[in-house]
């Protein structure tokens, strides 16, 4: 055993003596197995499909070859196609690892020419043709986050306005025909020209016009639309009709669309402010429009309710139908101002689709890791933005998520890690694997559409083992002796920090001869703050090139930083459901009355019987309550069946209530006779005359026989 | 998902609308003439639902019941004989933000338009449609019509009908995609009222057999029925109709019909006495023919001129060296 005094100043101050070893050249022990990476890599490239739906705008390539080839194969020969299918897809991924740019379907087709062998050609030819969907591929690498998101972003946008073109365009056609059809009515759609033009080259000559034109004005109608209407109708139109939030929507008054997409939040906020009164006079002009197309505009009404419209700015559904600006800034270039000013607009609600990317998590003093997962967790707490924290190489799995964040509402933000600065020797997507891995950036989602609650909006189910603190790796390794061993090492942040080639100098690797009895492994300090120099050294597993085993120690002031990492991802998976502990506190309650309980005497719970429902419903057998006295005429006025026959007798003793069915509205406004008649001619039998009130009326006796018949 | 100002707006000043707001004229159908039970009908549903004069519309054939939309305030169609179904699903197909109501004698539904009857039940268009059966050609004075009882004696049957009657449920439950299938007696207003409004809610093509009395022809025909409650059996299902307690203490006979059950819905559509009142099938899913084939297109003079124009192209005998 050595003397460890220089590995406490090392570990306290991160000072040690010339020529004393590093991790340079080593690896955490838990990334022992992945000697050969490309192997894992199966949802990459990504091929972005021009799709009217999110949903279906992100597909892998071997998902997209797979179907195609499925399809295809089904007429033809099957297992050929498949192994030919096979080699394309090889052929695709090798062109854009290259960094090739292109659609699946010129992708395919260089492979095709490319090739001398004219089977392969043929089955290639096919599999083009029948492509099942097609769209850039793109592989993993620094752009693969933007393009992702910002293809989704675009596959929405596009939706809202197909949306607007189609309502702008029905809208301009009905105002249109309004301000045509009043043309009609005016004395220049009388003029003799205007009349020959409205006929039709074929009966050019067949018409006097001039006289045509004398007698059509002669017989002048008003004007249907008034002067204040037509103006307020064109105002409507020019306003639509210029709007610059939509391409290609009715024609345009030439002034360029605005963009909405940017590489600066600030540019995007300032955009965002600048077009908010645009945005209202176009809500409003829509919305005065759609009144006006349907005659329902009402000056005297809607004159002051519009002239208030949209002053406290757009709302739900008004607001919704415009674009959304989408931002794609790397987390280096933001300054701390402008994360300060987007998390206030976020908080505000205002829509806006923001995608922050980092490829460094540790470099300049952690300013990566600071950026994009205290960004992500800030937004969480606004409560109102969709937050997703991913990694390049988990946007895949995620893409539904995804797809829904770019088409929700409100506003968003992504944070993305792509992984590649300080680890030349692993490949990007790896480095994002094991961040996920070490906590280092958890990734999790936060839908606020998905619910009321934290159950249904946020899940961090994506992390690998999300109940445990740190994940465990079984490992193997080599004794000086050159025995074979294995056991169990974490993967947590210190861990990451020693995959990165930069922090070399931050580790030192002690052969087992030389460990002193302080060493104790780093997570252990994690968790207890007793543990510290120079009573303990904290140490991670590292190997080298031929995987000979070490402890390293590690400088403590990694710990710190280790220590706020795990103390986020315990918040984080608090908030996800997993290991919460008010449900450890109220499930401990829970047993605890339960085992209380369960010490009493148990009554069974009563069983209700379960009455099977009787077919036939049981009439309430009792006279109407509200049958009058048989001295008073009534009709039964429910069953009345609306015939007139009665109300044809006498309107005033006669009449229909509000559901145009009869009842007495006056016995007295006529005589016995003509109540026993009614009675007589009511098709269902449901007037009843009652007592004469006049006792002198004209035969009486035969009228109360007659009667007599309806009670 | 909140309401934007803009949907508020339109709904502000929505009117109110009375019963008088969509009557018009005075009937000229005979008195006690079921025809005026199937308007009040109509009329009560068009105030309740607050429906907009202007964004409704009726569409008759040709027949004393195809007279309703002349009776009614809002849009109406009196159309050919038999052929109130195609015009009705063209106005729907044109004018999906239109409230379709259709009027149809027996004459008119299921003797000359029963090809375009069977049509539209299969294409699921979203209307409500009444067919009124008094069992006779009554417009025309009294000739026999499809729905006759065997028997019956009209100036086109002197010696008595011959052919058992056609039957407009069963029939109707027998086609592909029937949706909706009701029916009501005209005698008892408020069961008709409901199962229109029932018709009404249905999104599809909501069928209702209407059992109306033609006191001008067959003045006694149906007093069987009216006089003795109990021919008539009451189908109760809170999915369907339910019965007031003053109707209930009338109609005992009552059977509790679920009307997802198509099996049972064909078993009651061919019980002729008592006569089932109420709503025997609805299928809520099943999709309908304008949702299929939507087009987003404005329907601009152009494109209807481009429509037309292909169309009579298809005729066309061009003259020799001019062909489109
Ligand atoms: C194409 C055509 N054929 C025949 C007629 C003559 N016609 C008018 S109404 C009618 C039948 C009416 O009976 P129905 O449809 O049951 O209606 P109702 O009068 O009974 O309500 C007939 C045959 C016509 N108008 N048009
Ligand atoms: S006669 Fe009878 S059915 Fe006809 S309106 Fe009068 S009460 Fe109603
Ligand atoms: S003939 Fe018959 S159906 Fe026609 S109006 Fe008269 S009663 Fe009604
Ligand atoms: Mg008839």
């Amino acid at each position: 055993m050595r003397d460890g005094a220089p590995l406490v100043a090392f570990a306290l101050s991160g000072l040690r003596p010339e020529g004393s070893p590093t991790a340079e050249g080593m690896r955490p022990v838990a990334l022992a197995r992945y000697h050969d990476l490309p192997g894992l890599r199966h949802d990459l490239p990504v091929v972005l499909v021009g799709a009217s739906r999110t949903e279906e705008a992100v597909r892998s390539l071997s998902d997209v070859i797979d179907a195609t080839a499925a399809k295809v194969g089904a007429n033809a020969d099957g297992a050929k196609l498949a192994v030919h299918a096979r080699r394309i897809e090889e052929a695709v991924r090798r062109r854009v690892a290259a960094r090739e740019a292109g659609r699946l379907t010129e992708l395919v087709e260089r492979t095709a020419q490319e090739s001398e062998d004219p089977d392969f050609q043929s089955s290639a030819r096919a599999l083009k043709a029948g492509l099942v969907a097609d769209g850039e591929v793109v592989d993993a690498g620094p752009d693969l986050a933007t393009s992702l998101m910002r293809h989704l972003w675009r596959t929405a946008e596009a939706g809202k306005t197909r949306r607007f073109v189609q309502d702008a365009e029905r809208l301009a056609f009905r105002l249109d025909g309004v301000l045509r059809a009043a043309l009609v009515h005016t004395e220049a759609a009388r003029a003799p020209d205007a009349l020959r033009a409205s006929v039709g080259t074929a009966f050019e000559e067949a018409f006097d016009f001039a006289s045509l034109s004398r007698v059509v004005a002669s017989s002048a109608t008003p004007t249907t639309v008034s002067e204040a209407r037509r103006h307020r109708i064109e105002g409507l139109l020019a306003t639509i009709r210029g709007q610059r939030f939509f391409t290609n929507a009715t024609a345009s008054n030439g002034q360029a669309a605005h963009e909405f997409e940017f590489d600066r939040v600030e540019a995007a906020l300032q955009a965002v402010r600048m077009r908010e009164h645009e945005a209202v006079v176009l809500s409003k002009a829509m919305a005065m429009a759609e009144l006006e197309s349907e005659g329902r505009y009402d000056e005297h009404r809607h004159d002051p309710v519009f002239a208030a419209y949209g002053h406290g700015g757009l709302e739900g559904p008004d607001q919704e139908r415009f674009p959304t600006p989408f931002v794609a800034v790397g987390a280096a270039a933001m300054t701390a101002d402008e994360a300060e000013a987007l998390l206030d607009v976020l908080g505000a609600g205002v829509p806006i689709k923001i995608v922050v990317q980092t490829d460094d998590l540790l470099g300049r003093g952690g300013e990566g890791l600071r950026r994009v997962a205290d960004l992500a967790f800030a937004a969480l707490r606004l409560g109102n933005v969709f937050v997703v924290q991913a990694t390049a190489s988990g946007l895949y799995r995620m893409r539904d998520r995804l797809a829904r964040a770019m088409a929700s509402p409100g506003p968003a933000l992504i944070c993305v890690y792509s992984g590649g600065a300080g680890t030349p020797k692993v490949a990007p997507y790896l480095a994002a694997e094991a961040a996920v891995e070490a906590r280092a950036l958890p990734v999790y989602c936060y839908d606020p559409t998905a619910g009321s609650d934290w159950r249904s909006r946020f899940s961090v189910a994506d992390n690998p083992h999300p109940e445990r603190d740190r994940v465990p790796h079984r490992f193997e390794y080599e004794e000086p002796g050159l025995a074979r061993k294995s056991g169990e090492a974490d993967f947590g942040w210190i861990e990451l920090v020693a995959l990165d080639g930069r922090f070399a100098d931050s580790f030192w690797p002690v052969p087992a001869a030389e460990e002193v009895a302080a060493m104790v492994p780093a997570s252990d300090c994690l968790d207890h703050a007793e543990f510290r120099p120079p009573d303990h050294l904290p140490f991670v597993f590292l190997i080298d090139d031929e995987d000979r085993l070490y402890r390293a120690v590690v400088e403590s002031r990694l710990i710190a930083e280790a220590a706020r990492c795990a103390e986020r991802w315990r918040l984080l998976r608090e908030l996800g459901g997993v290991e919460n502990s008010h449900v450890r506190a109220a499930v401990a309650e829970r047993e605890r009355a339960w085992e209380e309980r369960s010490h009493e005497p148990r009554t069974p719970p009563k069983v209700e019987e379960d009455p099977a429902e009787p077919t036939k419903v049981a009439p309430i057998e009792s006279p109407s309550p509200t049958e009058p006295s048989s001295d008073e005429p009534y009709i039964e006025t429910p069953r009345c069946t609306t015939c007139n026959e009665c109300v044809a007798i006498n309107k005033r003793m006669f009449a229909y209530n509000a559901n145009n069915q009869a009842y007495i509205a006056d016995a007295t406004a006529g005589s016995f006779r003509e109540l026993v008649e009614a009675a007589e001619g009511c098709p269902v039998a449901i007037i009843h005359p009652g007592k004469p009130r006049d006792p002198s009326e004209e035969g009486l006796a035969g009228l109360l026989e007659r009667a007599a018949a309806f009670g | 998902m909140t309401t934007g100002a803009t949907e508020c707006l339109l709904q502000l000043y929505s009117d109110r609308h009375e019963l008088e707001d969509y009557q018009k004229g005075v009937p000229r159908w005979c008195p006690g003439c079921g025809d005026n039970a199937i308007l009040a009908a109509v009329q009560r549903l068009c105030r309740d639902e607050g429906l907009r004069p202007e964004k409704t519309v009726f569409v008759s054939g040709i027949g004393c019941s195809s007279r309703l939309p002349h009776y009614m305030r809002t849009y109406g169609f009196h159309g050919i004989h038999g052929r109130a179904l195609p015009l009705a699903e063209g106005v729907r197909m044109s004018r999906p933000d239109l409230d379709v109501f259709v009027n149809m004698g027996d004459g008119d539904c299921c003797s000359i338009g029963a090809a375009h009857w069977i049509h539209a039940i299969r294409y699921n268009m979203n209307m409500t449609v009444m067919l009124h059966d008094n069992q006779i050609y009554g417009l025309t004075k009294k000739q026999a019509s499809p729905t006759s009882p065997i028997g019956l004696r009209s100036n086109t049957t002197p010696g008595g009908a011959v052919l058992e009657a056609l039957n407009p449920l069963t029939v109707t439950l027998g086609v592909q995609n029937a949706s909706f299938v009701a029916q009501a007696v005209d005698w008892i207003p408020d069961v008709l009222y409901q199962i229109v409004s029932a018709a009404f809610h249905h999104r599809g093509f909501s069928f209702i057999r209407i059992v109306q009395r033609c006191p001008e022809w067959l003045p006694k025909m149906m007093d069987p029925w009216l006089q003795d409650p109990s021919r008539v059996l009451m189908l109760d299902h809170e999915d369907g109709i339910r019965l007031g307690p003053d109707l209930a203490r009338v109609y005992k006979n009552q059977e509790k019909h679920d009307p997802s059950n198509i099996h049972r819905a064909r078993e009651i559509a061919s019980t002729l006495d008592p006569i089932p009142v109420g709503v025997l099938f609805r299928n809520d899913s099943v999709p309908c023919y304008e949702d299929l084939r939507h087009d987003d297109r404005l329907r601009t003079a152009e494109l209807i001129g481009k429509g037309l124009d292909a169309e009579f192209d298809k005729f066309t005998v061009w003259p020799e060296g001019r062909e489109a």
